[in-house]
């Protein structure tokens, strides 16, 4: 499992891309949250994002865990987790739809939103929109697909899992 | 003397002593020396009988607010919106009782974007007593899901929290709970707390642990036989848990010690069977304002006084799952 390898300073290459990620979401950045790495780039990356003080405890040993997952990079692609929100929280300036009450129970359980579900827009630099609703809470993860926004992932998931 | 053989001392002079109605053991299907238990702690068959009468309907259900998301009153506003009937919970600044609710309180939304925490009104409370506010290195020793390292992280987002569990499933629900309710700074070991020492020291120390469930008895998952073989056993690993932990504070240090149990075996006696054997700490206030005194006697056994300080909740009394707080200060 990805999350029993040892944690360690994200590379360059993947700073940027995690970084670059953030930037389609927020003009802000990862406000005081140091980013590790674990895994390899031949099988997939996870990014952690981790406060310093967390940080500099982890480096010392090999935790099974340490803050929150942000992200997986798999062949060269960033795909977005829930953790990631987590990190924005109050602060998705740009690349989000936000969308009515009916559109945020249906993609809370899986389902696209239609055009005529989304209330404000900003367009998405990298195809991926952190879906919110009204009062600008992160919902999850959809792209752009024709003229829908297809689901990638919701904050749904925790209740369907099972965990 | 050592902490163990202090507790086995007292484990066998409950167990000679504890004698209980065995038509009550019939009644409630349970072994007599579980029934034994109630009558000895509750000193009489009336409140054990109350005690063994509790359902789920008389604990509080309690939720608790990820305040650094959205506060107490926004939170009541929004749930009693969606049909939810909600008060504050007067015993932790952060904590709303649901009265009743139109839906599951997993379902809500505000639950899935992680505002909110489904806790236990007891179990909200270890964290309080343990104030971890300003402590620079902070353990949960038995973290289990993370209940509680995410509402020590609450507290004290930006020090490192260390959780420990053995159990790989929990350790993923954990990291499910962080990243729901955005807990930045939690570092978690699959290990057993029994090894808590290599990771150095610590201000603050939360063992919240594993026990016999017996204050879970309210509920359906929790209401089972549990033989007095079951409780020592639990007792045993307790003192070598808390013997372990207490090694880890620094100086001036802090650790609480909870268990979801009202066994005197789990708590009190397995208090005094360590702070005994080791010196430099003592039990102190668990600055709660609620709940009764820690026993100190108990079926043949007793302990000293300071175990007063500890603090017990009852769902036939408190309205919460049965419980038992001790805090403890390395001098």
């Amino acid at each position: 499992m990805q999350d029993k390898a040892a944690l360690r300073r994200c590379t360059d290459r993947e700073q940027d891309m995690a970084r670059s990620a953030v930037m389609c979401h927020t003009t802000r950045g990862l406000v005081g949250l140091d980013l590790l790495c674990a895994g390899s780039g031949e099988d997939c990356v996870e990014v952690f994002a981790v406060e310093p003080s967390a940080s500099a405890e982890a480096s010392q040993r090999t935790p099974f865990l340490a803050g929150v997952h942000i992200a997986r990079i798999c062949r060269g692609r960033m795909e977005p987790l829930m953790g990631l929100l987590s990190a924005l929280w109050g602060y998705v300036d740009r690349g989000y739809l936000i969308v009515d009450e009916r559109a945020e129970a249906l993609f809370l359980y899986g389902r696209d939103i239609f055009p005529k579900s989304v209330i404000r827009y900003s367009r998405a630099p990298c195809g991926v929109y952190a879906v919110l609703n009204r009062r600008w809470e992160p919902l999850g993860w959809a792209t752009r697909q024709g003229h829908i926004y297809r689901h990638l992932l919701d904050a749904g998931w925790y209740l369907r899992s099972g965990l | 003397m050592s902490a163990l053989e202090r507790l086995d001392a007292g484990l066998s002079r409950i167990r000679e002593s504890l004698r209980g109605p065995s038509d009550l053991a019939d009644k409630y299907g349970l072994p007599a020396d579980q029934v034994a238990r109630y009558v000895e702690l509750l000193g009489s068959r009336r409140e054990a009988e109350e005690f063994l009468g509790a359902r789920e309907d008389d604990v509080m259900r309690t939720v608790r607010v990820n305040t650094t998301r959205i506060d107490r009153d926004e939170l009541a506003e929004r749930l009693e919106a969606k049909g939810a009937s909600v008060r504050p919970y007067k015993h932790a600044p952060y904590g709303l009782v649901i009265e009743d609710s139109s839906v599951a309180l997993a379902a809500y939304h505000e639950h899935l974007v992680g505002l909110f925490y489904i806790q236990g009104p007891a179990s909200m409370l270890p964290v309080l007593a343990l104030s971890p506010e300003d402590a620079s290195r902070i353990a949960d020793a038995a973290s289990g899901v993370g209940g509680k390292a995410t509402q020590i992280s609450q507290h004290n987002p930006h020090s490192p929290v260390i959780a420990l569990d053995v159990s790989e499933r929990k350790l993923m629900a954990l990291k499910a709970n962080a990243s729901r309710l955005g807990a930045f700074n939690i570092v978690a070991y699959l290990m057993d707390a029994r090894g808590i020492s290599s990771l150095g020291n610590f201000d603050r120390v939360l063992l919240d642990a594993p026990c016999t469930g017996e204050g879970l008895m309210p509920f359906p998952r929790g209401r089972r036989a549990r033989p007095q073989d079951e409780v020592e056993r639990a007792a045993r690993l307790q003192v070598e848990l808390l013997e372990s932990a207490l090694k880890s504070l620094g100086e001036g240090g802090e650790l609480v010690y909870s268990t979801c149990s009202t066994n005197f075996e789990e708590n009190e006696l397995v208090v005094s069977s360590v702070l005994e054997s080791l010196d430099g700490f003592s039990v102190v206030d668990a600055g709660l304002g609620f709940g009764d005194p820690g026993l100190i006697e108990y079926a043949g056994v007793r302990v000293p006084s300071y175990l007063r300080s500890c603090r017990r909740f009852y769902p036939h009394r408190h309205n919460t799952e049965g419980f038992t707080i001790c805090r403890i200060r390395r001098l």
